[in-house]
Parts: C-alpha cells; sequence; structure tokens
C-alpha cells in the first residue's frame, strides 16, 4: 500500500466526527533529465528522481466552518496534530461548505506500464529520448540547443465522506526543447510512444529556427499575423481561462458577467466554441473525477459563439446556481489540459502556411503574463516574426503585435486551422505590427 | 539551537557516510517551510490555509564530474541514504550518454555558520481572527471606493529555514521569513475591464498589521483603484519610441528582467554580457551616472544571506559609473565565466537545483532631481512638473509616464526584454492624457545607455516572483522613484 492509500485511509478514520470532508493523495515518483547550452546534464540539469506525496484536504465541521489542509509524506505520523492545525484555521464560506453526491467515477485509461518501468527502474529511455532530440536539432543545424524529457508515475486516492474512494495509477511523459534561444516545441503524453520520433517535431521547431537566422525588414501597419498552435494555447491560457474561471465570473473579475452567461451572450464569431474535455483516453490532463469527485467529462463554454457555462466547481456552481463543469488540469497548456477552440470549416495548418502571403508567422511572444486578461488587449513582443512570402519563410523580424483578442475571434476575416500534433488549432488574423 | 531544521543533523550524517562509502562528493539542501495564507474575494473569505513544507534535496558528483540529483519530502537517515544513492546511480548513468562534467563545488571553502534572522512580527505575533479581520478589512476598503470594483486580497506569510551540509565539512542554517499582501482591483463598466494591482512587502505581519504598512497599502490602493477606473475609457498610446519616466517598480524590472538575467554566470556562453563565454568586466554599458547593485536587504521580502550551495551571499556591484564589474555568480559557473563567485545560487525548494539568480536588485543615478513627496502621494503632474523643472520635457513630443509594473521577460542570449505597465501617462507642456497600458520592449543595452536622469531617493521594496528555469523564487528591488530613459529606436512602446 503507498503512503497516499495509508494516509488517505487514516484521515478518513479520524475526520468521523467532521459533517463532511473530501481529499486527494498522491504518491508521485518521477524521473528527468534536461540539456542546457548543448550541454547534457551537468550541474544545472543533472539526472534527477524525485518521490513525494502531495495532496490536500478540504474539511466541513459541525458548526459549519470549513478548513484546508495540505497533505505530504509526513501528514501520516502527525495526523492529530495537523487535523488541530486545520481546525484552528476553520473559516466561514458557506458556499463551499457541501459536497457532491455520490457519482461514479468516469472510467479513462491514464497508465502505461511500461513508463512506470522506467520511473522505477531503467531511465535508459529517458536519456535516449534526450539524444534524439539533441542530434534532430543539431542535423537541422541548430547551434544552440536546450531540452528536458521526463516521465511521472503516480496513485492517487480520491474520497468524500458521501462514499466516494477512488485509486488509480496514471503515468506521465514530457518532452521539451528549444532551439538556438528562438523557437521552441514540447510534446505531453502518458504512454511509451510520447518519447516516439521525436526527431520529427524536432525538424519542424528546426525549421522555423533557420528562417529565423535571416533578419529581414518589415513596415509596420496592420497586416496578418499567423499563430502556431503553440502560440494560440498561451492566448487561449491567459485570455480565456481567466474569464472563463467561474471564480472571476461569480466575483465580477471576467469580463463576462453571470447574467450573460445565462442568456447566451453572443460573445466569438457564430461557428466558434469553446470545449472542455477531460476524459479523452491517454489525454495529459485527463482524470477520472475532480478532487471534489465530480466525474470527469465534456462540457461545452461556449457554443455557436454564446457562452454556455463557466468552468466551475462545487463552490462556485452553487453560488451561480449551475452545474458544476469538469476542471482543466493545472500546469499544462490548456489544450493538453482538455480545453479546445474550434471553428466551423477549419482548414489543415499545412495548407494555411502555404497559401499564407505577407503575413507574420508567430511561434514565440514576450510577456505574455503581463497583459491584462480581462480587457483581451495585447501588446506584445515577437523577437523572430517569421515573415511569409507566397507561402515560404522569407525570414525573421524583430515586431510588437498588438490587438484585441476577443475581437479577433469575432471577426469574419480570422482563419483557423489544424495541425496533427497540436489540440489546438493555428489562427491567421489581422492585427497591428509595429516594426 | 532554535532553527528547525536543526533537528536533521543525524539523517544529514548518515547521508554524508553513505556519500563517502559511494566515493561521491553530496551537497545536502534541507527546506522547512510554513506558509500561510489569507484570500478575501468582494470582501469574503475565500481562502485561509497553512502549510507545512519540508523535504530534501541531494545532489552529488562523481570524481570525474558526472552529477546527478534526487529529492524526497521524507527527511529521516534511511531516506537520505535512499536518496544518496540513487543520486549516484543516476549520476553514473548518466556517463554513457556523454554529459558534460560539473565542477566547482570542491573549489568553496567549508562553512559552518546558522543564520536566524528575528522579526518583530513573524508568523505568530497576531491571532488567525485578527489576521482575518485585517486582510478582509483591506479588501472591504478597497471595494468602497467605487461600486464597479472588484477586488481579490491575497495576503502571505512565510517562515522558510534551510540547511545545505556538504561533503567537506560545510553546514550552514538560515532563515528566510517573508510577507506580502497584494489588491487585485478589477474595475468593470460598460464592456470594459481594467486590472490594476496595489501591493506591498516586507519580512512580516507589519505589512498588514502596523499602522506605517497600513498606510502605505491604504495609499496604494486608492491610486490604484483611481487607475483602473480612469482606464475603463482611455485611448491606447501611439506605439513608436519615446521618451519615457519609469517608476522603481518599472525600474526594478528593468534591472531585473533586462540586465540582471544576462549578469548571471551560468548563461555566459549566450549572453549579451558575456563574450566567448566570459563576462565583459570594465566595458561601458551605460552612462556615468548609472549603478546597478544586487545583495540582501535585511528586512527585505527577497532576503536570502547564503546561497543554496552554502556560500556567503554578497552584495554584488554589477555596473558602477556605467562599466560592468561583476557578475553574479556560482560555485558550479563563475571560473568558466571567469568571475569570482558571490553566492549567487538560488532554488525555488528542495526539488529544485540551485541556479544563479538576483535578490535585491537596484538601478540608481548619480545627482537625482529631487522631489519632496513619498512615493504614494506622487500624481502624474508631479512628474510633469519635475521634468520641466529640468528642462526633460519635450515640445515636439510627448514624454511618457509608465506606472506599475506588471511583469516581464527577457531573452538574455538576444538582449531583447518586455514588460509592461499597469498605465501610461502622456505628458507634455500643456496636457496629461492617460493612455492603456502598452508593452515596453527593448534591447537591454540600448535601454540602460539611454538613462539620463534620475527623480528621488531610491526605493527598494518593488516585489516580484523570478520564474527562471521554471523555478520561483521572490525577487525584489528598485531604484530612484523615478528614472527617465531617452528616446531610441531600439525601444519601442507597442500599441496601435
Amino acid at each position: 500500500m503507498s503512503v497516499a492509500v495509508e494516509t488517505a485511509e487514516a484521515l478518513a478514520r479520524r475526520l468521523s466526527d467532521a459533517r463532511g470532508w473530501r481529499l486527494v493523495a498522491s504518491s508521485v515518483y518521477s524521473v528527468d533529465v534536461g540539456m542546457d547550452d548543448n550541454k547534457l546534464c551537468g550541474s544545472y540539469r543533472p539526472p534527477r528522481a524525485a518521490s513525494e506525496v502531495t495532496g490536500g484536504v478540504f474539511i466541513i465541521w459541525q458548526d459549519g466552518t470549513v478548513s484546508r489542509g495540505r497533505i505530504d509524506s509526513k501528514t501520516l505520523s502527525r495526523l492529530p496534530r495537523d487535523i488541530e492545525l486545520w481546525r484552528s484555521l476553520a473559516y466561514r464560506d458557506d458556499d463551499a461548505a457541501h459536497l457532491a453526491g455520490l457519482m461514479p467515477p468516469t472510467q479513462v485509461e491514464l497508465f502505461d506500464p511500461r513508463v512506470a518501468d522506467i520511473v522505477t527502474g531503467d531511465a535508459g529511455p529517458v536519456f535516449r529520448a534526450m539524444s534524439q532530440i539533441a542530434e534532430a536539432a543539431r542535423e537541422g543545424g541548430a547551434d544552440m540547443i536546450d531540452a528536458g524529457v521526463g516521465c511521472s508515475a503516480t496513485e492517487t486516492v480520491i474520497a468524500t465522506s458521501s462514499g466516494l474512494w477512488v485509486k488509480y495509477p496514471e503515468t506521465s511523459v514530457w518532452c521539451s526543447w528549444s532551439i538556438d534561444k528562438t523557437m521552441s516545441g514540447v510534446r505531453l503524453g502518458r504512454d511509451r510512444e510520447t518519447l516516439a520520433d521525436l526527431a520529427r517535431s524536432v525538424r519542424v521547431t528546426g525549421r522555423l529556427a533557420q528562417a529565423a537566422s535571416v533578419r529581414v525588414k518589415v513596415d509596420s501597419g496592420d497586416m496578418r499575423v499567423m499563430l502556431t498552435p503553440r502560440v494560440v494555447e498561451s492566448f487561449i491560457g491567459h485570455f480565456i481561462m481567466h474569464n472563463m474561471a467561474g471564480e472571476n465570473v461569480a466575483e465580477g473579475r471576467s469580463r463576462y458577467s453571470l447574467e450573460q452567461f445565462r442568456e447566451g451572450a453572443r460573445v466569438f464569431r457564430g461557428d466558434v466554441s469553446l470545449m472542455i474535455n477531460t476524459a479523452v483516453p491517454m489525454g495529459p490532463g485527463s482524470y477520472l473525477c475532480t478532487s471534489e469527485g465530480i466525474p470527469s467529462g465534456r462540457a461545452a463554454l461556449v457554443e455557436g459563439g454564446q457562452l454556455a457555462t463557466p468552468i466551475l466547481n462545487m463552490k462556485y456552481a452553487k453560488r451561480c446556481q449551475m452545474a458544476p463543469t469538469p476542471v482543466p488540469a493545472g500546469e499544462m497548456p490548456p489544450g493538453h489540459a482538455g480545453l479546445t477552440l474550434r471553428a466551423g470549416n477549419m482548414e489543415s495548418w499545412t495548407q494555411l502556411l502555404c497559401s499564407a502571403d505577407d503575413a507574420i508567422l508567430v511561434d514565440n511572444v514576450l510577456g505574455m503574463h503581463t497583459q491584462d486578461p480581462t480587457n483581451g488587449n495585447f501588446s506584445l513582443a515577437v523577437p523572430d516574426g517569421i515573415v511569409v512570402r507566397a507561402g515560404q519563410f522569407a525570414g525573421a523580424a524583430k515586431v510588437v503585435i498588438s490587438g484585441n483578442f476577443f475581437k479577433i475571434l469575432n471577426q469574419v476575416d480570422t482563419r483557423f486551422a489544424m495541425s496533427e500534433d497540436d489540440p489546438n488549432p493555428g489562427i491567421e488574423l489581422t492585427c497591428h505590427v509595429e516594426s | 539551537m532554535s532553527l528547525r531544521v536543526g533537528a536533521y543533523t543525524e539523517a544529514c550524517r548518515a547521508a554524508c557516510e553513505r556519500a563517502e562509502a559511494l566515493g561521491v562528493y553530496a551537497v545536502i539542501r534541507l527546506q522547512d517551510k510554513i506558509e500561510r495564507a489569507i484570500g478575501v474575494v468582494n470582501g469574503r473569505t475565500d481562502l485561509k490555509s497553512v502549510e507545512e513544507v519540508s523535504g530534501v534535496g541531494i545532489q552529488v558528483f562523481t570524481e570525474n564530474g558526472l552529477a546527478g540529483f534526487a529529492s524526497s519530502d521524507i527527511v529521516t537517515p534511511g531516506s537520505l541514504v535512499d536518496l544518496v544513492e540513487s543520486a549516484a546511480r543516476l549520476a553514473r548513468e548518466s556517463g554513457a550518454y556523454g554529459p558534460e562534467p560539473a565542477k566547482g563545488i570542491e573549489r568553496v571553502r567549508p562553512l559552518v555558520a546558522q543564520m536566524e534572522r528575528a522579526v518583530p512580527m513573524g508568523m505568530d505575533a497576531i491571532g488567525h481572527a485578527e489576521e482575518e479581520e485585517l486582510v478582509a478589512g483591506i479588501c472591504k476598503m478597497t471595494m468602497e471606493i467605487d461600486s464597479r470594483l472588484a477586488v481579490r486580497t491575497f495576503y502571505r506569510i512565510v517562515d522558510e529555514e534551510w540547511r545545505i551540509v556538504r561533503s567537506d565539512g560545510t553546514d550552514v542554517m538560515f532563515s528566510m521569513p517573508r510577507a506580502a499582501v497584494m489588491n487585485m482591483i478589477t474595475a468593470r463598466s460598460d464592456g470594459h475591464a481594467a486590472t490594476v494591482n496595489a501591493s506591498l512587502a516586507g519580512d512580516d505581519a507589519s505589512v498588514v498589521a502596523s499602522p506605517e504598512g497600513r498606510l502605505r497599502l491604504e495609499k496604494r490602493t486608492v491610486k490604484a483603484a483611481r487607475t483602473a477606473l480612469a482606464l475603463l475609457g482611455a485611448p491606447r498610446a501611439r506605439g513608436g519610441s519615446y521618451r519615457i519616466v519609469i517608476d522603481y517598480a518599472l525600474a526594478k524590472g528593468l534591472a531585473h528582467e533586462a540586465f540582471g538575467h544576462a549578469a548571471e554566470s551560468d548563461c555566459m556562453e549566450t549572453s549579451i554580457l558575456g563574450r566567448e563565454g566570459k563576462f565583459r568586466a570594465g566595458e561601458r554599458v551605460a552612462a556615468d551616472i548609472v549603478t546597478i547593485v544586487d545583495g540582501p536587504l535585511e528586512g527585505d521580502y527577497a532576503y536570502q544571506p547564503i546561497s543554496a550551495n552554502g556560500v556567503p551571499r554578497e552584495t554584488v556591484e554589477i555596473v558602477k559609473n556605467g562599466v560592468l564589474v561583476r557578475a553574479l555568480a556560482d560555485v558550479f559557473s563563475a571560473r568558466q565565466a571567469s568571475v569570482p563567485v558571490t553566492g549567487a545560487g538560488r532554488a525555488e525548494s528542495f526539488r529544485h537545483v540551485p541556479v544563479p539568480r538576483m535578490s535585491n536588485i537596484r538601478i540608481t543615478v548619480d545627482d537625482p532631481l529631487p522631489i519632496d513627496l513619498a512615493f504614494e502621494d506622487v500624481a502624474p503632474q508631479d512628474v510633469r512638473d519635475c521634468l520641466a523643472r529640468a528642462g526633460l520635457l519635450l515640445e515636439r513630443a510627448p514624454v511618457l509616464y509608465l506606472s506599475g509594473y506588471k511583469g516581464g521577460q527577457v531573452n538574455p542570449a538576444k538582449g531583447d526584454f518586455v514588460f509592461n505597465c499597469s498605465a501610461i501617462y502622456e505628458l507634455t507642456p500643456t496636457d496629461i492624457r492617460l493612455c492603456q497600458p502598452a508593452i515596453f520592449s527593448g534591447k537591454v543595452l540600448s535601454a540602460l545607455g539611454s538613462i539620463i536622469a534620475g527623480i528621488g531617493r531610491p526605493i527598494l521594496d518593488a516585489m516580484g516572483t523570478c520564474g527562471k528555469s521554471g523555478q520561483r523564487v521572490p525577487s525584489s528591488g528598485g531604484g530612484n522613484m523615478f528614472l527617465v530613459v531617452d528616446e531610441n529606436e531600439e525601444i519601442t512602446i507597442g500599441g496601435v
């Protein structure tokens, strides 16, 4: 039995006097290796192994107050004291002080035993994947390579006083690379195949980096800009996630009000939708149920350009008087967490690139986190905007792009295109470019 | 011995003995952190939590420089022995793939020290209920400014301790207390929205509990709230190059993002401040009046007296009178960069491998223009008047006053930086116009070389979080109350 399971069992026993509780506890093991400035491992990126118990507990006391606590490897050995500590910080939050009824978790495949073997035994595949990345980058002409590859194996327990007790294993694999400090790529997955054929993906990045090595001049003005799927991910993560988060909607910190959701206000172009699906088999951000016991699944957040529902956990579902939704997993790009933007008549990304003329291709922006997410305005530096002429890369220029992301999702000439490697589309749009 | 990390002596001894038996050099990093947080949204408590985190990371080095690292949140003699074995196994396994040798740790001198920083208003200075009341009070006070405001107030107090033990007998312990309060203020009306933050940081609960702290925060909050409201209908500044004025928080951003990272020894092979892997000491990078210093300050939010490798952290003059002097260097890359070790290694947690990085960085200019107001009381017209008196206001074009720091990013290899502000004021001899924030981007050396004046005394409490190498550590700094940066075609205000 893992420490997480033991801790969960002990907590469940100790909290029998509380009005209710829910908890999540995970035993996590991981291994990773990195490369900085062409140097494999070294002082700053040595191969690493880590083991840890992480999780949290939410308790509703008999007087209706609530407490939140953190679970780690030591929780088990200091349980009476920890519970007292959590009790001492109890506070009143009536909308949060309730639990989901017992619902069967969604059965989603999340585990590859071959990845678990890498974590607990032979780390060779991680080193070899790193070698693949470095070799492919060098073959593509890279001068400077930064990269990382890692795997983890986790056993998680989610339990509530309503009777939920879910225990499941999951594995994760991540690979990232950056070429010449300009262009980068990432691959996330859960199975051993995530480490396969990395060279193909690295070559795509390499071609962009090569294009960026030739500098050209661009005039300022309004022009066509192509955001790669990777950059669209960062736009979704910054502008859309903030404004769709239930807590921000309920508290007036989103650009959208609760009334707009209730009325189904039109906010995007009529063919644009935003879905969340956290039950994709082997999806990097998939899970069986949320830490609150809400089964994993699919929900439309924006459908036909109209607001449908914010992302709602139990507390804000109650406050908004709407149904709770699946919640995207944190610490990964939104598309990998199951949040996807779609439009009607989406083209292929390759086709869109080939047909582009006098456009700037943007694969990397500086300063996204500094933008105000509520108004949608962006003003972002692009150190290596790639000029595309007649479908060909003509070189790169440093530019600043500016506009309003929400207006762009409403404009008729905004085009969406899917690539086979990315969960979200690339977007071609018109915005201001300052050179 | 009063530090909590003092309790792990036996575990450290066991790890060192195992390392010796395996023929590896070990650096053991123990972290013990207690963090309490309170979040209040629109007057209602949204979060109250306490986290006690402790764990250990062990980095080992074989005789031929192979490195490995293992971490766990279990700190027992048995666990540490396992970690040494795991790290040593990984280090040796890496040998088959041509790794870069890790060198330098064997050259630093052993150190035994304990630096406990006592603060007047630490974790237990005020009760939980009072603490919650204080934070809720700040939130409610902000909401009362205008009904169009939504407010999230977040307060955090941290008592963090580290212990670094090395195979050479080094055994150092230190504490890093800190606290911060932040008001995130969103104004919304008629389909427009704007968010402006106000914050105050220090080393203890006085940021919310002392009359001085509350007054400063209140003044900052009122200013931020009024700015957010005014921004609702504000136009955008026209993009281009301008003479600009930045406040001390933006100056910290400039020093940290645009310059400090480029002065870190681990990136000297690609940094704009390096040539053939060596730090360009002795070269002029700014006007005579400019000095940039980094180092720990007592009472500061980002205080760290000893590095995560067990080396005392020095206060470093990176630029003195416009000339590059010293880099921020740790034991692993100092020699390669041809610079002395300054104890710059920092790590977010026991799970992370330390890298050279800043603590409190400040950029100051000689003979600043005087201003007789506290920063919180300075209005845009005061800035304009000060510029006018010094003959720095332009007739042909507005001077842009950028107020409030909202984060930044830099590519030290290319010398590109960006950062964003909360608001822009166009200052002309006859008018002051508030505009939407826009990104301030450019080339590091161009920005530094364009600093022509400072206004007011230095203020060093601008708080931030540094995200280098995917690790989040507290950072802070500042500069003169305002810096004046001359128009330069390589420095652009984005916008339409």
